[in-house]
């Protein structure tokens, strides 16, 4: 199988993360619920992968990383503790549903700048427009549809001047771009484990600088004298006992992506996207949809001049290739790129991708559109 | 004697931990006696007494934030330091 969905899962892991899985499965107790071995290595385990987000991510305080099930579990937290009913929030054109749908359930007014992908000055120009009638800003760092880069630097530096909290859904940047969360100044950065940190499903993290709400309360195995939820992090927003096994293997990928580094993962991942948009490019069936390589991550769409998207990801499928077409839950994004009627197939590369696999991918492609392949 | 440095919660008490430990301050991490909070369920470091105006200054210097202190004699019964 090439596989090149990782956009939607890293399923190419390294195998310490798979390893520390079993392994905690084998070993570990609940943390915080008892001051035996198992317990207490199991704690030991869940601080550690606090301190290593930490600082992957530039926290000067660990006990402000969050344990979540996903990116979205984090950006319901985030969004509910800073937005309400009413409320003007700006986002980009290119948000997922993890994104809007919460927001649309609060009821909050959205302000979309809805200009086209990898155009940074016409974004910036268009944010700061709509910026005044803000209280709040949630924008994704990446879109996970097209792999454009959204300029969150200048986004930040908007914000922090004019005092509007911001929140950053960095679902395709944690692990491939740098995400600096002292830097940026948001008041949350949500991210999943099981994209660029390597972890595996059912795993997330949310980096926090406010306030914030819970989404489940229960126990925590602190203050447990009080009805209310403790109101210091992390416990406040971790209720019921956590995913040990799955925290554990967030642990490895995320050492993982340290020892490797996340600029040389960027460089790989943007090597591998380039190769693949020139050679899809030359081939004359596809519309690739594509920006500079400073504005692009390892995310790309492309829409097949005849017969649907899902039919050419169904032909790759059958050649082993795993990809994915449709709307990709960000219906906003296709919207805003007017790409909403036909959806697109997406390609994502992982570091562990090869050059020969995207050499692979794009012979089949070409054979597939050659052979007339609608079904 | 020892001293229990107590914390609000066990990610408290790991931090305060991790802090110590990079300070050169042994300490053991233990549940705290249900009879020094008036909260339930909570966690602290065991360190040397001798340690403790140290230990309190590493832990301010470094944003590790604690509920109390308390002292353990020989006997090991709890009386509450001076803050």
């Amino acid at each position: 199988m090439i596989y090149l969905d990782s956009a939607a899962t890293s399923f190419l892991k390294p195998p310490e993360t798979a390893r520390a899985v079993t392994g905690a499965m084998a070993r570990f107790a609940s943390p915080g619920r008892g001051i035996y071995g198992p317990a207490m290595d199991a704690a030991e385990t869940v601080y550690r992968c606090r301190e290593t987000a930490a600082s992957l991510f530039h926290l000067p305080d660990p006990t402000r990383v969050v344990f979540t099930m996903n990116a979205t579990h984090g950006l319901n937290v985030a969004i509910r503790s800073v937005v309400r009913s009413g409320m003007r929030v700006l986002v980009s054109g290119y948000e997922h549903n993890a994104v809007v749908r919460p927001l649309a359930a609060l009821g909050a007014e959205m302000l979309i700048v809805d200009t086209p992908p990898f155009d940074t000055q016409a974004f910036l120009c268009g944010f700061e427009k709509k910026l005044d009638k803000a209280d709040a800003v949630v924008v994704t760092h990446v879109s996970n549809v097209f792999g454009f880069i959204l300029p969150v630097r200048e986004i930040s530096a908007l914000c922090g001047k004019r005092g509007i909290p911001w929140i950053l859904d960095a679902a395709q940047s944690a692990g491939s771009l740098p995400v600096d969360f002292t830097a940026l100044g948001a008041e949350f950065i949500a991210m999943p484990g099981h994209k660029g940190l390597l972890g595996p499903q059912g795993t997330g993290l949310l980096l926090c600088r406010g306030d914030a709400e819970p989404l489940l309360y229960g126990g925590t195995g602190s203050m447990s004298d009080s009805l209310s939820m403790p109101e210091s992090l992390p416990d406040r927003l971790e209720a019921g006992t956590q995913n040990v096994c799955g925290i554990a293997g967030l642990l490895a990928g995320m050492e993982y992506v340290q020892r490797r580094g996340v600029d040389q993962i960027r460089a790989r991942e943007g090597r591998l996207s380039r190769t693949l948009i020139r050679e899809l490019e030359q081939l004359g069936t596809l519309r690739v949809i594509s920006g500079p390589e400073q504005n692009q991550a390892g995310v790309l769409s492309v829409i097949p001049v005849r017969g649907s998207c899902e039919e050419l990801a169904s032909r790759l499928w059958e050649q082993g290739v795993a990809v994915r077409s449709g709307l990709h839950c960000a219906p906003l994004a296709h919207e805003t790129a007017g790409t909403k009627k036909t959806g697109t197939v997406r390609l994502s590369v992982s570091p562990f991708n090869t050059e020969a696999e995207i050499y692979e991918t794009v012979r089949i492609i070409k054979k597939i559109m050659q052979n007339n392949y609608i079904l | 004697m020892s001293a229990l440095i107590l914390f609000r919660s066990l990610t408290y008490a790991q931090r305060g931990l991790y802090v110590l430990s990079r300070s050169g301050i042994p300490g053991k991490l233990i549940k705290a006696p249900r009879d020094l909070t008036d909260r339930g369920c909570a966690y602290g470091v065991l360190i040397s007494d001798n340690r403790l105006a140290q230990a309190k200054e590493e832990l301010a210097a470094q944003h590790a934030e604690y509920s109390s202190v308390w002292l353990r004699n020989a006997l090991g019964e709890y009386h509450e330091a001076e803050p």
